[in-house]
C-alpha cells in the first residue's frame, strides 16, 4: 500500500517536473528583447495666463444651440410622449429617414421647424441568446430648433400612423421659467 | 525516478526543438509602419491565423498577415511596433523564434499625447504625456499648452443651459520639455492635481531636430470632484471640433453599483483604455481611430433589466442620453449583456470583468454599427441596416459576398456539431462577434460595415 503511494507521488513528481520543463523551455525561446530608449524629461512650466471666457468657449457655444430633448415610450405600435426638456443641445446634422428609422417631425403652424430618424430600439441582442423583440422601449431624441414647436409627430414605420403631440404645454412652462431665453422671446 | 525525469525532459525538449520554427532572413530590413516584410524559414505553418508574429514584442493582427508557408511569411509592421527582432511563435507547439537581428522600425516625426487616469471623480493628479517620434531627424523639443479651468452649464457665459460643458475661470500655460541631442523617442509629461470641478485641455506640439513641428489632437476631460448638476464629464473630447463628425459615447453607472462612483470609475478606466488605448488586434480599430470618438461619464444613474431587456435612465439625464450616439451601462454584478440592434443605441457592459474592453467591443458592434453575433448557438440572427455580417440563407450570404468582393466560398453557417442555426457568415477566424479574445477584430463583413460608419464621420455625420 505505502508502495503504490510513493509510485502514485513519484509519477506526479515526473509529470509536474516534464510541465514545469515545458513552460520553461516555450517561454524560455519565447522571451522577446525589446528595445525601447525613451527620455523622459520634466520640462519648464511657464507662468499661467488668464483665459477671456467667451473666447475660450467660442467654439463650443457654435456648436450648441437651443433645442428640445423629447422621450416617448413605445409599446408595440403605441406612442406614450414621457417628458420634454428644453436644452441646449450639439447641432448635429439630421438623420435621413430610412428602414429601421422612426420619423420625427416638429411643426409650428404648418412650417416644417426640425425633421429627423432617430433609431428604433425594437431589436435586441442578447448574448447566447440572440436576437429578441423588445415591445416596451424608451427613445429619447435631442431636437435642434431655433424657434418653439407646437406639434411634434412621430411615425413608427411607414405602414403606421402618425402620432402627433401638442409641444405647446411644455414651451409656456419653460418660457414662464426663462422669458428671456431666445425661445420664449417672440411667442 | 531521476532518471525517468531526465528522459522526459530531453524528450520534451527534443520534440520542441524539433517543431520549432526557424528565421534565416527577414527584407526589407528597415521599414515604417505597415511596411510589407517577407520572413524567409523553416517550420512556419502554412495558415496566417497559425502563426504569432510580432515586431519588436509589438503583435501583427492575423488581418496584416496575408501570406504564410512553411517557408516564408509575409507580415506588415503592426502599429506601435519598435525597432527590435522579428518572432514567430507557432499557435499550437507554442514555441518561438526570434531573429538574430533587429527590424528597424523607421518613425517619420510624430506626437500623440493623453493623460491619465482617464477619469476620476475625485481628488486627484493627472499626469498628461506626449510621446513623440523622430527616427530620422530625431526631437528637439516638445510643448504642452494646456488650458485649465472649472466645468459649468454654460449660463454664467448668457447661453441657455447645456449638459455639454462650457469653461469658467480659465488659465493658459505652457511645459516645455528640450532635447539638445535630438533624441528618437522621447515622453514629455505634466502632473498636477487641478483641483475639483476641472476641465482641462491639452495639445502637444513636437519640433524635429531639422525644425519641422508636428502637432497632436487638442484634448479635453474632467478632474476632481465633479459639480453637482448634471454636466455630461468629457472624458476624451474633441472639444474644437463639430460634434457631429464624432460618435459620442456615454458610460453610465448601473444601479447596482447602489451610488458608490468611485466603484464605477476604474470599471470605466478599464472599458475605455481596454478598448481605446491599446495595441491588442481586437482594439486597434478603436485605438487608431480614436480621434473619431468623444467619450464622456453620466454623473450617475441608469438601470439595466436584463431580463426584460430594458434600460432606462434617471429623467434628468435625458438631455445626456440624447446627445449621444450610444450609451452604455456598467454593470457590477454579472449578467448576460445585452444591445440595441441599431447604428446609435445601447448596450451594457460587465465592468468588473477583466476584458470589459472586449466586452465593449463587441456589444458596440450591435448597438453602434448593427451587426449581428457570429457565434454558435444563439436563438436568433440578424444585423439592423443593409450593411451585413449574418445572412439568412446560403444564398444571400453567397451573393451579398459576390456583390461586395468578399469570396462567396467563405459563406459557412453558424453551427456546431449538429446544432445548426440555419444563419450564415463569411467573416475569416478571429472575429469580434464571434471570438472572445485579443486576437479578435473586425474582419472582412462586419469591419467593412464599421468602417463605413466610421468613414462618414469625415462628412459631418457619422450616421
Amino acid at each position: 500500500m505505502k508502495q503504490i503511494i510513493l509510485d502514485r507521488i513519484n509519477r506526479n513528481i515526473i509529470v509536474i517536473t516534464f510541465a514545469l520543463s515545458l513552460i520553461f523551455v516555450t517561454f524560455g525561446c519565447s522571451s522577446e528583447q525589446e528595445i525601447r530608449r525613451v527620455e523622459v524629461i520634466g520640462g519648464k512650466t511657464s507662468e499661467s495666463k488668464a483665459v477671456n471666457a467667451q473666447e475660450d468657449n467660442a467654439l463650443l457655444l457654435k456648436e450648441l444651440t437651443t433645442g428640445v430633448v423629447v422621450t416617448f415610450r413605445i409599446t408595440d405600435d403605441e406612442i406614450v410622449l414621457e417628458q420634454v426638456t428644453v436644452v441646449s443641445v450639439p447641432k448635429v446634422k439630421p438623420r435621413d429617414v430610412s428602414p429601421g428609422l422612426i420619423s420625427i417631425v416638429g411643426m409650428k403652424g404648418d412650417v416644417v421647424v426640425v425633421k429627423t430618424a432617430v433609431p428604433d430600439k425594437e431589436w435586441i441582442i442578447q448574448e447566447n441568446k440572440g436576437l429578441v423583440r423588445n415591445p416596451v422601449r424608451v427613445i429619447t431624441v435631442a431636437l435642434p430648433i431655433e424657434t418653439p414647436i407646437d406639434r411634434l409627430i412621430v411615425q413608427l414605420k411607414p405602414e403606421f400612423r402618425p402620432k402627433q403631440f401638442d409641444m405647446r404645454p411644455a414651451f409656456e412652462e419653460f418660457c414662464k421659467k426663462n422669458p428671456k431665453s431666445p425661445l420664449c422671446r417672440d411667442r | 525516478m531521476k532518471k525517468g525525469t531526465t528522459v522526459l525532459i530531453i524528450y520534451g525538449l527534443l520534440i520542441l526543438t524539433g517543431c520549432c520554427p526557424v528565421i534565416t532572413s527577414f527584407n526589407p530590413e528597415r521599414g515604417g509602419i505597415g511596411t510589407e516584410v517577407t520572413i524567409e524559414g523553416k517550420r512556419f505553418e502554412n495558415v496566417p491565423s497559425k502563426n504569432v508574429v510580432k515586431f519588436g514584442g509589438v503583435l501583427v493582427p492575423t488581418a496584416d498577415i496575408p501570406f504564410a508557408s512553411p517557408t516564408r511569411i509575409k507580415a506588415k509592421v503592426p502599429v506601435g511596433a519598435r525597432t527590435g527582432p522579428i518572432s514567430v511563435r507557432n499557435r499550437f507547439t507554442f514555441c518561438t523564434v526570434t531573429s538574430e537581428n533587429n527590424f528597424i522600425v523607421v518613425k517619420p516625426l510624430s506626437v500623440r499625447a493623453r493623460h491619465n487616469p482617464l477619469y476620476k471623480a475625485e481628488s486627484h493628479i493627472s499626469t498628461i504625456s506626449a510621446n513623440a517620434e523622430d527616427s530620422i531627424s530625431g526631437i528637439n523639443k516638445v510643448t504642452l499648452t494646456i488650458t485649465k479651468g472649472k466645468m459649468t452649464d454654460c449660463t454664467e457665459l448668457g447661453a441657455m443651459a447645456s449638459v455639454i460643458p462650457c469653461r469658467k475661470d480659465a488659465v493658459t500655460f505652457t511645459h516645455v520639455c528640450t532635447y539638445p541631442a535630438a533624441l528618437t523617442e522621447v515622453m514629455c509629461q505634466y502632473s498636477e492635481n487641478f483641483g475639483d470641478e476641472a476641465i482641462i485641455t491639452y495639445k502637444a506640439v513636437a519640433e524635429s531636430g531639422v525644425g519641422v513641428a508636428t502637432e497632436s489632437e487638442e484634448i479635453t476631460f474632467a478632474a476632481g470632484y465633479p459639480p453637482s448638476g448634471v454636466l455630461a464629464r468629457p472624458i476624451w473630447w474633441h472639444r474644437s471640433d463639430p460634434m457631429g463628425s464624432k460618435i459620442d459615447i456615454g458610460f453610465f453607472p448601473d444601479a447596482d453599483y447602489t451610488g458608490i462612483y468611485s466603484d464605477f470609475t476604474p470599471h470605466l478606466e478599464t472599458i475605455v483604455s481596454g478598448a481605446f488605448f491599446n495595441i491588442q488586434p481586437f482594439a486597434q480599430t478603436y485605438t487608431e481611430n480614436r480621434k473619431l470618438f468623444n467619450l464622456w461619464a453620466a454623473p450617475f444613474g441608469a438601470d439595466a433589466e436584463h431580463d426584460l431587456y430594458s434600460i432606462s435612465f434617471h429623467s434628468s439625464l435625458t438631455p445626456i442620453t440624447g446627445a449621444m450616439d450610444g450609451n452604455v451601462i456598467v454593470h457590477k454584478v454579472q449578467f448576460r449583456d445585452f444591445a440595441t440592434l441599431s447604428l446609435g443605441g445601447e448596450g451594457t457592459v460587465f465592468g468588473n470583468a477583466g476584458d470589459a474592453g472586449w466586452i465593449f467591443m463587441h456589444e458596440s458592434g450591435h448597438f453602434l454599427y448593427g451587426q449581428g453575433d457570429e457565434y454558435c448557438c444563439d436563438g436568433g440572427y440578424g444585423t439592423a441596416w443593409a450593411c451585413k455580417n449574418v445572412f439568412s440563407s446560403q444564398s444571400s450570404c453567397r451573393s451579398y459576398a459576390l456583390a461586395n468582393s468578399f469570396n462567396p466560398d467563405s459563406c459557412v453557417e453558424i453551427a456546431s456539431g449538429t446544432t445548426h442555426t440555419g444563419a450564415w457568415r463569411f467573416d475569416g477566424d478571429l472575429d469580434t462577434l464571434r471570438d472572445r479574445n485579443v486576437y479578435s477584430d473586425w474582419r472582412d463583413g462586419c469591419r467593412k460595415c464599421v468602417l463605413e460608419i466610421l468613414n462618414r464621420c469625415a462628412t459631418g455625420s457619422c450616421y
